[in-house]
């Protein structure tokens, strides 16, 4: 029977550790793919995929580590470290024992802050191509 | 709870009552109640959005004024303190609705706060 799987479990990690304040994830994969049509195909077209290009975002509260979180968890302060910087960044998604691995690069990084509410984020990143693998040892 | 920290902060400014007033009651006196909603991030939640109400009942349009300046100090004023072990991360004024209520022919307002708290 299938089940139902919470959107909790499914967590992205960067280097190992926690996005403080995440209140949502997203991750893509899209093919790229091209059509081709031969002769030899005698006018039904196929597709390849010449290569997969996966991207997602991070979103959440602006928060900050506290006292003994710095060993476990990234905040406001390292994310737009990590943005300026521009490095390829290890990272896992998904729930303990499935998981996809692989580097990402930040590519888009944003704050908002209002007058009453707790500030709120906002990063894009794209995964670095043929750095993806399924449940790597 | 936010409820013991709210009466605990109004009890020494006027008669405070939670959720519901005597039916003998004399003015001025206040009626609190609160709702909440979490704050979930993926590691949980890390604290709780209150909306409190608090209705100011006095018998003359002057001491609604100065009570609910009273009010609104001293709610404001345990931003960032422990109050009835619940951690006040922050207390916003919202709003206030001042009207004659012409059955008991007193003076009403009804205050609203926002209060963000780290635990319930």
């Amino acid at each position: 029977m299938a089940k139902k799987e919470r959107g909790y479990n499914i967590v992205l990690k960067l280097n190992g550790k926690f996005v403080c304040g995440t209140t949502e994830n997203s991750f893509k994969i899209a093919g790229e793919v091209e059509e081709i049509l031969t002769k030899e195909d005698e006018g039904d077209a196929s597709l390849e995929v010449l290569n997969n290009n996966a991207e997602g975002s991070i979103s959440g509260l602006m928060m900050l580590v506290e006292s003994g979180e710095e060993e476990t968890h990234l905040d406001i302060v390292a994310l737009r470290a990590a943005v300026l910087a521009g490095d390829a960044i290890p990272i896992t998604y998904g729930k303990t024992g499935e998981v996809i691995a692989g580097e990402l690069i930040l590519t888009d990084y944003s704050e908002s802050t209002n007058a009453k509410d707790v500030g709120s984020i906002s990063v894009s990143f794209r995964v670095v191509p043929g750095t993806l693998e399924i449940n790597p040892a | 709870m936010i409820i013991e920290a709210i009466q605990a902060t109004l009890s020494p400014v006027l008669t405070t009552y939670s959720r519901v007033a005597p039916q003998e009651v004399e003015t001025p006196f206040c009626v609190h109640d609160a709702d909440s909603v979490p704050v979930r991030t993926k590691n949980g939640i890390v604290g709780y959005v209150y909306t409190v109400r608090v209705l100011l009942v006095c018998a003359s349009t002057a001491d609604i004024i100065t009570y609910t300046d009273s009010i609104k100090s001293a709610l404001e004023a345990i931003a960032g303190t422990t109050v009835s072990n619940t951690a006040i991360e922050a207390v916003y004024f919202d709003d206030d609705n001042i009207e004659y209520n012409t059955v008991y022919g007193w003076h009403e307002n009804n205050i609203t706060f926002t209060i963000e708290t780290k635990n319930r």
